[in-house]
């Protein structure tokens, strides 16, 4: 494993690259408002950051790991995750911003068990920013595609990291999204402590988040499953 | 007599209409039914933008600004058939080879030498990616990769 300075900061900066693109905007902003919506505690918010970049990261990692040792082709793995993924990622969106909201409150006996795993990722917690985290960074589009296949892979192939490279270029993709993130969580929170209306503004960021999910979710339901816009 | 002229001009704007979605996907399925055309002289270099159906804005800036790169600084070349412009959508019907020949896994630009008919050597133009936010230096990259290989 031999790898300097240039790599890091070349994965690094594709992994900006990545995260600033047009592309994966949709996922990029669900991801912002999941990770800054507890604006009553800042702790959450960073606790939730480190989750985010954690399953990113672990996804990124699996699958450099797989491809060094030989257990699947590039343009295997590259093209079933940007035809299946997305189309997984509509309703996992739809429905987990459908909790979110706290549209549905009862819980159904005839709920089943990626139902609840759904109903787990609309709440808070480490657990739900991990798995979406992972799910998101699964989500390839083509510019994620072209950076980590075409750039990050054959940096790490070169220098046999099928862990180190990898993980640099999800913190990379999360890293301008954390930013934001925590930005707005605590520009709301002040606003609120100013405003004195904390929980009023918690209330209304929760709401936009489930929204943005909602949204999200239909935009990709459109785009990937019935393919009726293309944008 | 009026409502004879509502309806002659309804079937102009109809035919209109239906002939505007026609042409584009006309050209697109000559591009696509030709994929391996041979050109006609003796060698030749071949840039190929290949892309699946669902593309991306960026996918299109791509396309957009390597056939102006090869229009603009390659105009006679093309016109002599030196050099051919193509591209290929590789989820439609006979197409699908491309994605194992070239080792595809998102959008390419691969700059390809024929000669005799047969491919000599081909070159994945990676960089693109990291270029398109930047149109003049895009331009440049394809026309200096281009240029290398009609030398060569």
């Amino acid at each position: 494993m031999e790898f300097g300075f240039t790599q890091i900061a070349s994965v690094v900066w594709l992994g900006i690259l990545t995260s600033i693109s047009p592309c994966p905007m949709a996922t990029n902003i669900a991801a912002t408002t999941y990770i800054g919506r507890q604006i009553n505690s800042p702790l959450a918010t960073v606790w939730a950051a480190v989750a985010y970049t954690l399953g990113r990261t672990a996804a990124y990692v699996v699958i450099a790991t797989a491809i060094i040792a030989g257990l699947i082709s590039i343009p295997g793995v590259s093209l079933f995750l940007q035809a299946h993924i997305n189309k997984l990622l509509g309703p996992v969106l739809f429905i987990t911003g459908v909790f979110i909201l706290d549209l549905i409150r009862l819980r159904l006996p005839s709920m089943n068990l990626s139902t609840n795993l759904l109903k787990r990722l609309g709440d808070s917690g480490m657990p739900g920013a991990v798995a979406l985290g992972f799910l998101f960074a699964l989500a390839f589009c083509p510019v994620s595609a072209a950076l980590f296949f075409g750039g990050v892979i054959p940096l790490s192939l070169e220098s046999q990291s099928r862990f180190f490279l990898p993980l640099l270029y999800g913190v990379g993709t999360a890293a301008p999204v954390i930013g934001f993130a925590v930005v707005i969580a605590y520009s709301a929170r002040i606003a609120g402590l100013f405003f004195n209306r904390l929980a009023v503004f918690e209330r209304w960021f929760r709401r936009l988040t489930g929204a943005v999910f909602v949204v999200t979710g239909l935009y990709f339901c459109l785009k990937y499953i019935f393919r009726v816009i293309n944008f | 007599m009026k409502r004879m002229s509502k309806r002659i001009f309804f079937c102009v704007a109809l035919t209109f209409f239906l002939m505007a979605g026609a042409v584009p996907d006309a050209l697109a399925q000559t591009s696509a039914a030709k994929p391996e055309e041979a050109p006609k002289p003796s060698r030749s270099i071949v840039v190929t933008y290949f892309h699946t159906t669902m593309r991306c804005p960026t996918c299109h800036n791509i396309e957009e600004y390597a056939k102006e790169a090869v229009r603009f600084h390659f105009e006679n070349e093309l016109k002599s058939g030196a050099v051919a412009w193509r591209v290929i959508n590789v989820e439609e019907p006979g197409n699908e080879h491309f994605v194992k020949d070239y080792q595809l896994y998102s959008k390419h630009l691969i700059v390809s030498e024929i000669k005799d008919g047969k491919e000599a050597r081909w070159k994945d133009l990676k960089d693109i990616w990291t270029k398109v936010r930047d149109e003049a230096a895009f331009n440049d990259y394809v026309k200096t990769e281009v240029a290398a290989w009609l030398k060569d």
